[in-house]
């Protein structure tokens, strides 16, 4: 048996294929303006990349912001319980997943897990954009630097600059003004990050932070955010592989449970 | 206060004999800003986010058909009514106000806290962007010129939290403003002594509003309508600790609200009826929720009329809120006016007392009665879980959360605490937060089979 999960975020879709046992693909793509068209790519991709016919598959369950907005998919469930249930399976190094920090487009959370993997408590950023992706995707552009390239170029720093403002729009005019005294980009990298984190450490603390910590989303991939979060909460943090796969894989196991029970 | 007065009156001589004036007045010679041109286009906003919210309620199951008279009422007629009895009406803010002292004095109470979103825009011309949306809102009412705002010749507003204090200074330069002093150590016997000196100040002035003197005789009467209301709101309350849930959240409150402005006698027989209803629907095991659905708790900030964008949410997501713990809900005419002695004393003394001490508001200090009473209703009511609603900048409940989550934990009662205002624009992730409450909690319940 085979199920599908699909998390459609607000920057990027993604699909993942499951076996009840391990992966059997994935795809992903920007979200834009059209979340059912981005569903529908990626779920297709995801089945011609790997030559699967959509006839094998028995089950999809769709998550993300856009979960409600596709028509694909049996059934849906949150990105906080697709996120759990991805992290819990893909597990850590260091032992049972007690916390799960996710850092994407618009949403940040963190999410504290009892044992079995089971939801004990979760915060969510609410409706502002401080501390998301999308804060960071901003700084990048006034910056004049890729996304990807943020990580790096904050590693670069010995002497972060304090971004004193976590909105959105102030940050951009804070970082306006840095430029034009010629701060290294380096060092207002670093900030950004560390203002990101703190954010992120704010709702940590709310749940109270315990170990092992794990960090995925799109967020998760950049090394200065993974940084400044393990140097704030003072614990080493796991980020997994294809760690932005992480909720749609949760979205596919939830749907491989779903089928299970079904044919019982 | 004698003693002062005296030491005063031996160094100034007899200049403190005069009582002085209480009212706040307009400062300035000039018109306050308002828009009187904008009044009817407003009028017909609100009116539809009413008509909004009844649609969706009237279509629910099971809904009571004793409901209809609060529909009515809240969309309509009361405004002429109270125009055409010819009586004084006053306007008050929070749940401190004792409607015993006005209904003695034939005058009409309307509690003003507003829940509309499209008049908090105006309001932010005078106070400041960053004050809790009841506040601008209801401010946003008088310089609309909105009904029941506009029936209202004086306000009384408590010097409950920082929002409302500073409100009623700039509600001064429309109306005439009583501000109501409140102590803020809600159990010490200086409290209680100055809120009975408040009580009777706040009855002499009623007196020369009203212009006429309260009898002992208009105290008792008023003093035991009042408590008939509570009497019915009690049993309502009692009713709603049925497994079959019986009414939703959405009509409780608003039957609540429409206690604000309705006649306290009319509104009684109503909700007695109301109620009849409801005891026959239990019996025959009728109810507006299915068996199974998760009850909650609703604590924290006012979902005041029509803001019930929080319930949309948690009704979409499938979930029930069993009871509130909310000065709109719950709270606003739960305690009784528990009377010793039928003397004007001891009726004013009772009535002070009702008012202060019961208070579960979060302007006062120590405030243990509200946590007490929160996992009292948790299980009265076999909730599941609460939600703790903040409406941002409400700095008083936003800062009790962290002490309403430790008293959870200790109880193993999930929380979900939620910040948001009155706009929509924050629907989609707050449905994505309360639907992953819901996740939570039914994992949670399969774990405990």
């Amino acid at each position: 048996m085979i199920t599908a999960g699909i998390d459609v975020g607000s920057v990027t879709t993604k699909c993942v294929l499951f076996d009840g046992k391990k992966v059997l693909g994935k795809a992903l793509t920007q979200t834009k303006a059209d979340p059912n068209l981005a569903a529908e790519f990626v779920y297709k991709k995801a089945l011609e990349e790997n030559k699967i016919s959509k006839e094998k598959i028995s089950f999809i369950v769709s998550t993300g912001y856009g979960r409600r907005a596709i028509d694909y998919g049996n059934t849906s469930v949150t990105e906080i319980m697709a996120n759990a249930t991805g992290a819990y399976w893909v597990g850590c190094p260091k032992g049972e997943i007690k916390t799960i920090i996710d850092l994407g487009g618009q949403d940040s959370k963190v999410i504290a897990l009892e044992k079995g993997g089971h939801i004990r408590n979760f915060v969510m950023n609410d409706k502002c954009s401080a501390g998301t992706g999308r804060f960071l995707e901003n700084m990048a552009n006034v910056l004049g630097v890729s996304l990807e390239e943020l990580g790096s170029f904050s590693l670069k720093s010995k002497n972060p600059i304090a971004i004193n403002s976590t909105c959105t729009v102030f940050a951009e005019s804070e970082i306006i003004s840095l430029i034009s005294k010629r701060a290294k980009k380096e060092d207002i990298i670093a900030g950004l990050h560390i203002s990101i984190s703190k954010k992120i450490v704010h709702m940590a603390r709310e749940l109270g932070v315990r170990e092992p910590v794990f960090f995925d989303g799109g967020g998760s991939k950049n090394i200065g955010i993974k940084k400044a979060l393990e140097n704030a909460l003072g614990v080493e943090i796991y980020v997994p592989e294809n760690s932005q796969f992480i909720i749609a894989l949760g979205a596919a196991i939830v749907a491989f449970k779903l089928a299970t029970k079904q044919q019982k | 206060m004698q003693v002062l007065n005296n030491v005063k009156r031996a160094l100034l001589g007899d200049v403190t004999q005069e009582k002085e004036n209480p009212i706040l007045e307009r400062r300035y010679e000039e018109e306050p800003y308002s828009e009187p041109g904008k009044t009817e286009e407003f009028r017909k906003k609100i009116l539809n986010a009413s008509m909004q919210n009844l649609k969706s309620m009237q279509s629910k199951k099971n809904r009571p058909k004793a409901m209809a008279y609060f529909d009515k009422i809240v969309t309509g007629s009361r405004e002429e009514e109270i125009k055409k009895s010819g009586k004084k009406v006053l306007g008050y803010f929070c749940s401190f106000i004792p409607e015993e002292i006005l209904y003695a004095a034939d005058v009409i109470p309307i509690r003003l806290c507003a829940g509309s979103f499209d008049t908090m825009d105006v309001a932010e011309g005078i106070l400041p962007r960053d004050v809790c949306p009841m506040v601008k809102s209801s401010f946003g009412f008088k310089v609309l010129g909105l009904p029941l705002m506009e029936l209202c010749e004086i306000a009384v507003v408590p010097t409950s939290c920082d929002a409302k204090k500073k409100m009623g200074y700039y509600l001064a330069d429309y109306m005439p403003v009583w501000m109501l002093h409140l102590p803020h150590k809600k159990d010490s016997d200086k409290s209680v002594k100055l809120w009975l000196e408040e009580m009777y100040d706040f009855k002499d002035a009623v007196e020369k509003f009203a212009g006429k003197k309260i009898s002992k005789k208009a105290l008792e009467d008023s003093t035991k309508l009042l408590r008939k209301r509570t009497d019915a709101f009690r049993r309502f309350l009692e009713l709603r600790k049925a497994k079959l849930i019986p009414i939703s959240e959405k009509d409780f409150l608003l039957v609540v609200y429409v206690s604000f402005f309705d006649d306290a006698e009319r509104w009684t027989k109503n909700v007695s009826l109301l109620c009849d209803e409801i005891e026959k629907n239990i019996e025959r095991g009728i109810g507006v929720h299915s068996k199974d659905t998760i009850r909650l708790l609703l604590t924290g900030s006012a979902t005041i009329w029509p803001n019930f964008k929080i319930l949309d949410i948690i009704e979409k997501a499938g979930m029930a809120i069993a009871v509130d713990q909310s000065c709109v809900g719950t709270w606003h005419l739960y305690e009784p006016v528990e009377v010793e002695e039928y003397s004007l004393p001891g009726l004013m003394q009772a009535i002070a007392e009702r008012y202060l001490s019961p208070s579960i508001c979060p302007c006062f200090t120590v405030n243990d009665d509200r946590f007490d009473n929160l996992t009292e209703l948790i299980k009265a009511y076999e909730v599941d879980g609460v939600i703790y609603h903040i409406l941002r900048l409400c700095q008083l409940f936003d800062m009790e959360a962290e002490t309403v989550k430790k008293i959870l934990e200790k109880e193993n009662i999930p929380m979900l605490k939620v910040v948001t205002d009155y706009s929509k624009e924050d629907v989609g992730q707050l449905s994505t937060r309360i639907e992953a409450f819901k996740e939570m909690i039914l994992i949670r319940e399969e774990g405990e089979k």
